[in-house]
Formats: structure tokens, sequence, C-alpha cells
């Protein structure tokens, strides 16, 4: 029983802190980045096995933190509430070439963010031809461009 | 945040609500980080501490004299880490033996992986176990360090010291 609760303890920990720290923490992953999710990975698993490393417990720890997953993810999908509260919701954050800045600093995205990710899908070379830039649920930068910019 | 032409749908007093809750979120991370420094969260400054107790201590030839008895642990601990805990005690003047005395109730909810020095015989009391520990010719002072590991998160309150002197009491918040 205690690796269970243990498990969803460390899940629902996860879960809250990924949540808190922000959408651009996932969304553009740096080699440290990566890193330090390495790190972090290393630091769970050892919390979650603690000195048990029997079969019979990493069983039980995969199949706790796969149910809880599948248990939000359907829960997610029955409520519109509950899944804006834990995914967040996409932000429009350049409209009509102009940046909204107060947006991007809440998000900690920067105009050269947007124009990284302009120039990656639409080769874009300037703010003026995007319509809009979002920031995505998953951190990521979707770019439409103006009409006549491509 | 106003109304605007937007591609997706918005919900801006959800997303001030979002950035207010990210923002203490991250004070509260802030201050985990800066409780686990100071030693509230494991062992750290303030959690290091000494719990003493003066008074009478039988066992040697020349009769009862007086002793003070010290105790360092660490107040906050971490379930299944290992931790030590270090008695020094005055020993009564000719005296060949020191007996420490441990509350039964605080060895259940630790455990003893190992006692420096080796104790020569455990007896069971009715509430307390007694390490005996055979000592050099001339000792005036004793130090004993018990390496134990708290079992489960609880608190943890027991005595400590020489059966026949004064005991101090200590106490142990144990983290999950």
């Amino acid at each position: 029983m205690d690796a269970i609760l243990h498990t969803l303890a460390i899940y629902l920990f996860l879960l809250v802190v990924f949540r808190l720290s922000g959408k651009r923490s996932l969304g553009q992953v740096t080699t440290f980045d990566f890193i330090l999710l390495l790190i972090i990975g290393e630091a769970t698993q050892q919390a979650l096995l603690g000195q048990d490393f029997s079969v019979t417990h990493a069983y039980l720890v995969i199949l706790t933190l796969l149910s809880a997953d599948i248990g939000l993810s359907l829960w997610k999908q029955r409520s519109p509430r509950v899944d804006k509260l834990l995914e967040g919701m996409p932000l429009v954050i350049v409209e009509h070439g102009r940046p909204l800045h107060d947006r991007m600093e809440r998000e900690r995205v920067d105009v050269q963010d947007v124009l990284q990710a302009a120039r990656a899908r639409h080769g874009l070379e300037r703010l003026e031809e995007i319509k809009f830039a979002i920031l995505e649920r998953n951190g990521e930068i979707s770019i439409i461009p103006r009409r006549n910019a491509t | 945040m106003g109304r605007r032409a937007s591609p997706i749908d918005e919900d801006p007093t959800f997303q001030r609500r979002n950035w207010a809750a990210e923002r203490a979120g991250w004070a509260l991370m802030a201050a985990v980080v800066a409780l686990g420094l100071a030693g509230l969260l494991g062992p750290g400054p303030l959690s290091r501490a000494v719990a003493t107790a003066e008074g009478m201590a039988a066992g040697g030839p020349g009769g009862a004299s007086p002793a003070r008895v010290a105790v360092s642990y660490e107040r906050f601990l971490h379930a299944r880490a290992p931790t030590a805990v270090r008695v020094e005690t005055a020993v009564a003047p000719g005296a060949t033996t020191l007996d420490l005395a441990v509350d039964r109730t605080y060895l259940s909810a630790l455990d003893v992986r190992d006692v420096t020095p080796h104790p020569t015989a455990t007896l069971i009391g009715a509430d307390h176990v007694v390490y005996r520990f055979r000592l050099a010719p001339g000792t005036t002072r004793a130090l004993v360090v018990f390496q134990l590991t708290p079992t489960a998160a609880r608190v943890v309150r027991g005595r400590l010291g020489p059966v026949t002197g004064p005991r101090p009491g200590l106490w142990h918040l144990v983290y999950p």
C-alpha cells in the first residue's frame, strides 16, 4: 500500500510543480533542461523505489503511475474545467505584428523566441509578417503568417 | 488583458489567475528551498540540537557523583535516511562500565544500525533498553554514537542517558 501512496504523492507533486513552472519549462528543452530532467528523474526514482528493488515493487510503481495518468486524462476529457486547470490555455503573444509584451514577459518568452519559430516554420524574417503568434499549451509557439507574407 | 480578435478561445480571467498561481507557486518553491537551507526540512543548522541534563550519577566505587549528559542529534529527519545521535556523559570515578538506557518507544520508531563503540551487552528493561559499555581505567568522560534510521514519518520522542544518571529528552520530526 505504501508503494502506491508514495507513487501517487510523487505523481501529484510533479504534476503541480511542472504546472506551476509554466509553459516555457518544457516547451523548448535545451541541453541543460534535458540534463535537469534526467536528474529530476533520478531523484524521483530513488524516492519511489527506496530500499525495495523487487520486481513486484517496480510493477506496482509503474502501474500506479500509468493508472494515475490514464485516470487524469479521462478526467480532463470529461471536464473542460479540469483540462483547463491542468493544461492551461493557449495564449496570443503577437497580434498583427505587434508583440504583446506584458503577456510575453509573464510567460518568459521574448521576441527572439517568436522570430525563431517564425523562421523555422514559415521562413518569415520580421514580426510584421506575423499575423498571430500563439504560445500553445505545450509551450510551443505557433505562427499564423499574414496572407501576403508567404 | 482586453478582448481582441483572436484565432483561439481566450479566458483573460483564467489567464490572470493562472499567472497569479504560478507566481505564488514560485514563491512557495523558493520558501521551501529556504526552509531546506535553514534545516527545517531535514539536517541543517536549525535542525541540530543538543539536549542536556545534569544530576548525580551512581556506579563508581565512590558512590554518586555530579554528572552532565549531552545528547547531540538532528531534530528534523527523513524516513529511511540514517542519522547519528551522540551521547556524551561524565563517568563516575573508578567506574568500569557505563550503562546507557534508551526508551523502548524511541527504539520502536528508529532502527539501530550501529553503536560505536560496540556495547558488551544489551539488556532489556521494562520500558527501556540498556547498552552496556566497558570503560578503560581512568575514564572520566565517554562518547557513544548511535547510528539510527527512522522507519516512518512521525514525531519521535525519547530519553537517552545513563541508567543511574540524568537522561535528557529528545525529539525528532521525521518527514516522509
